[in-house]
């Protein structure tokens, strides 16, 4: 079956990333296929390159980022929500004159038309919220 | 056609969620939302009988809520099957 | 098959993003040309209150933004009574365009579209 996912929350504050990731994980295992999996909102903060929790922690960004490129998955964030919390990749960081960029390889910025999409392409949609 | 309702948090969100449930309905309290076994169940309580309530197993045991029947304990790859099984996924946070 | 879509916007207006990034996503699917519905329930039905003025805070006004919505095809916003009861609210103090669902409506409302995004 095919299903989507949508993650709200950050990894800083919410269990959504983590939530999520389980539910991939199983998902994956059972067979089932991820055709589009969107970061919204606060979400946009897990495909952060720079977050760095303390060692006795798990990394989740580190950890969402080996899933979603061991399974080469469709992995979009927002775009304009990604700007209002300053998550950028180099043409962004580009486009806006700032001192960097710290989106994760694998992650791909776009607009709010891709999660209405892969939730219309997608047998079942899930949304974890924060 | 029946929904799986994912909630996660307890309280006003449980009742919110509870008000969009119809007889058939599964619903799921993953996240904080196992605190609501704790309260007075009053969302839990507005639930249609014929209403299956799960509860997310890592998310109850790393909180200390117990859980006892008619609650039943999942983990993620029942997660998946229930979702599955509904023809939609509604989440509630 | 046809889609259609229904928000269901849960979030006071101010307190985060929330209300607005669930304003975009109504939006972008009413600019697909899909039958969208904006639902607001919960603290979501503060959005519709009159008179924000939010000149004093950094922030765009949210209800004249819900004003826009009938140029995209959203006729009307559905909102919540009870929601609006538990909170001493009157459907006088709202602003115009708004279809008040009744208790007990609400599951079959959000049961006839075939997506649904909560926020």
């Amino acid at each position: 079956m095919k299903f989507a996912l949508a993650v709200y929350g950050a990894p800083a504050n919410s269990q959504a990333p983590q939530s999520a990731l389980h539910f991939a994980r199983a998902l994956v295992a059972q067979g089932h296929e991820i055709v589009r999996l969107f970061f919204y909102q606060d979400g946009v903060n897990t495909a952060t390159a720079i977050a760095q929790p303390p060692q006795d922690e798990s990394n989740l960004s580190e950890e969402w980022q080996q899933f979603v490129q061991a399974h080469n998955l469709d992995a979009v964030v927002c775009i304009a929500a990604a700007l209002r919390r300053g998550i950028v990749d180099q043409a962004e960081s580009d486009r806006y004159e700032l001192p960097g960029h710290n989106l994760r390889k694998g992650y791909e910025l776009s607009g709010l038309g891709q999660l209405l999409d892969g939730a219309l392409m997608a047998d079942r949609f899930i949304t974890f919220g924060a | 056609m029946s929904t799986l309702h994912t909630v996660t948090k307890p309280g006003q969100v449980m009742a919110l969620c509870a008000r969009a449930v119809v007889s058939g309905d599964s619903v799921l309290l993953i996240e904080d939302a196992v605190y609501e076994l704790l309260s007075p169940p009053t969302g839990l309580n507005a639930l249609p009988d014929s209403c299956s309530v799960y509860v997310m197993d890592i998310d109850a045991r790393a909180r200390g809520v117990e859980v006892s029947a008619p609650f039943e304990v999942i983990d993620y790859d029942r997660f998946v099957s229930l979702c599955v099984d509904n023809e939609k996924v509604l989440s509630w946070f | 098959m046809s889609h259609s879509v229904c928000v269901i916007s849960s979030r006071a207006p101010y307190s985060g993003q929330s209300a607005r990034e669930a304003l975009d996503m109504a939006l972008v699917s009413a600019s697909y040309d899909i039958e969208t519905s904006l639902l607001l329930i919960g603290d979501g039905v503060y959005q519709l209150l009159k008179g924000q003025e939010t000149g004093q805070i950094p922030r765009k006004n949210l209800a004249a933004m819900l004003q826009v919505l009938p140029l995209y095809g959203i006729d009307t916003i559905h909102v919540d009574q009870v929601s609006l009861g538990e909170r001493g609210i009157s459907s006088d103090v709202l602003q115009e365009g708004v279809t008040v669902l009744a208790e007990g409506e609400l599951p079959l409302f959000i049961q006839q579209h075939s997506r649904v995004f909560n926020f």
